[in-house]
Order: C-alpha cells, then structure tokens, then sequence
C-alpha cells in the first residue's frame, strides 16, 4: 500500500514562516511521500519560495509540486521552480517522475493546468484570438498530461494538478466561476491515462471527493477544502482507479 | 434593478480587485457583502496579518462602511488525525 500525503493552496510566504514546518515533522511515519497541489505561495515572488523551501527543508519524504496560478502572479515562476528544485522538490509541468515505494513505484505525472469549463458548457477555440488562446492553452496542458500518464509503466499512477479535472469536487464554488476553476479536457486526460488517483486544489470553497466520467478518483486537497496540514490516502498498487460500476464517459456532441 | 445596486455592485467588485491585485495579499478568496453601510467579509486567509490587511484594504476601498471581518484563518492547520487516511481500495 502506499500512503501519499497530500496538500494545495498553501498561499505560504515569510510571514507563515513557522507555521507548517510542525505538522510536517513526522510525516515519514505517516506517509510515503507528499504531493503539493499548486498555489503554494501567494503571489509568486522568489522570497515566497524561498520561505516554502525553508519550511519544507529536510522533510523525510519525497515530495512532489506543481505550481497554481498564485505562482505566476510575479512572472518569478521559473525561480520559484528552481528554489523548491534546490532542496529536492520535484516540480512538474507536464513532466512526470517517478519513485519507488515499498517495493512499488508510483509515477506522478503533473501539470497546472487551466480552466475553460465542463462539458456542456465548456469554451472553445472559436472567436477571438485571446479565446483561442485561453483554451489552446487549456487543452495543450490537457494532452501533455495525457502523454505522460500514458508513458508511466509503474503500478500507481498518479496525476497532480492545481485545476481541476471535474466538476464534483466544485461543488460549493459558485457555478459562475466553474469555467475558472478547471476543464474537462483534464479530466479526459486522466480518464484515458488510467490515472488511479487525481489530485488538484484551486478550489477552496470545494468539495474533497469526485469523481472523472471515468469513474477515476478525484480530490480536492485545498487546504481550506480539507481542512489539516494535510489530507492522507492509501492507494493500493493493485488498484485501478476507476469504479466499475461507473459507466464509461459519455460522447458529449458539440452545441453549433 | 436600481442604481444603487449597481453602485453596490461596482463597488464590491473594484474592492474585490484591490484585494487580488495589492502585492501584499494576492487574495482571491474574500467574499464581500455589502448590506447597508456595513461590509461583511468573508472567506479563509492563511495568517493573521493578512487577515488584517484584508479589512485595511477594503476600509480603504469603503469608506464609511462599518467593516464586519469573519474572514478564518489558515494559520497552524493541524495534522490530519489518525482515522482520517481514506483507503481508496484495490482492484475489485
């Protein structure tokens, strides 16, 4: 079994410093590794991360990131990158790794990703060129993960966003701002790259448990949404992921 | 609709900007509602002193509101307890 800790929307920055390093310590008795959600600082700045680098320094677990579109905010993504990089964050955009667990490997393949609605009532690459460009952006992240979650050959797949990939795990969020808040272009992604467990924050007023159309697994680990340090999950290298009893995704025929 | 609700509405918008677009706070997730001349926040921010600057800014923003600041803190969220790991199963 593998234990996976998990957390998103951390909005960490110098005046958190000391605040999350405690309920850390330990975390190699209760977890395998800790997967990060994006938005880990709050508004992106090299000194944001360089007090999340110093939080989470020495932590003895493997830990895996994506940034969140707090991250971007001061166009400092790349240090931000570098920093969590230096003290042995794997930081992934549409990149995976992977890493040996209790005689398993899991492989985490990750991305921000982005927004532009659900099905039924999702944007499309039509119009402007600015909407054109909001979702090529959306659906090219989209098939970047697929690509990775279909290159792992490990027993545990795991995709990590900050967007996310269905509509369930938005629920208490304002239907307005669904289209904000994630795309099913990631959820197709993880549907068709047999992801056992998807992750995601961005959501705060969310809820933790979803499901794709797959039937694959959801969670919203917001930090507001799980309300801990960290939320835990026991994922099973024999599993699949995906509920049985879960029809197949339905063809969604395109409105004229 | 009236114009004072538009006025209402225009005014919690620009203050909800002010609260994304400071440096000091990048917050998206306050909720302000204006009912009177009082202004309701609420929402999670992750430390006191932001949760401070939050009402700050939005006093800045409304003057002559009476500022009702419920927003919680994030601040020191505890470990998950030991129930609380979710098995999420094997093949079935």
């Amino acid at each position: 079994m593998i234990h996976v800790a998990a957390a998103g929307d951390i909005h960490f920055g110098p005046d958190a410093a000391g605040t999350l390093r405690p309920h850390l310590e330990h975390l190699g008795e209760r977890a395998d590794l800790l997967l990060l959600a994006g938005d880990l600082t709050r508004v992106g700045t090299a000194v944001e991360a360089q007090a999340l680098a110093d939080e989470l320094a020495d932590i003895d677990v493997p830990m895996v990131a994506v940034l969140g579109n707090h991250d971007y905010q001061c166009d400092q993504a790349d240090d931000v990158t570098v920093i969590l990089e230096s003290i042995g964050v794997h930081v992934l955009e549409g990149t995976s790794v992977e890493i040996p667990v209790n005689g398993a490997t899991v492989g985490v393949a990750g991305t921000k990703g982005f927004g532009g609605g659900f099905a039924g009532a999702c944007g499309s690459e039509f119009g402007e060129p600015e909407m054109k460009a909001f979702m090529a952006h959306s659906r090219g992240l989209a098939e970047r993960l697929e690509t990775c979650l279909r290159a792992l050959d490990t027993e545990v797949k795991i995709a990590l966003l900050h967007y996310a990939p269905c509509p369930d795990t938005l629920m208490g969020e304002r239907l307005e701002i669904f289209p904000f808040l994630g795309s099913h272009l990631l959820g197709e992604a993880v549907d068709r790259g047999g992801a056992t467990l998807t992750l995601h924050g961005h959501a705060h007023r969310g809820t933790e448990r979803g499901l794709t159309a797959g039937g694959r697994h959801v969670r919203n680990v917001a930090q507001p949404v799980i309300g801990h340090a960290y939320a835990l999950y026991c994922v099973h290298p024999d599993g699949e992921g995906a509920d049985p009893e879960c029809p197949a995704p339905a063809t969604v025929m395109a409105a004229g | 609709m009236t114009s004072d609700s538009i006025d209402l509405g225009a005014l919690t918008e620009e203050t909800r900007r002010a609260l994304a677009e400071d440096p000091r706070l990048g917050q998206l997730d306050v909720i302000i509602t204006l009912r009177g001349r009082r202004a309701l926040l609420t929402g999670h921010v992750v430390t006191r002193d932001r949760q401070e600057l939050v009402a700050a800014v939005v006093a800045e923003h409304l003057p002559g509101y009476e500022i009702d600041n419920a927003t919680t803190t994030l601040e020191n969220l505890p470990e998950p307890p030991e129930t609380a790991e979710e098995d999420l199963g094997a093949r079935r």
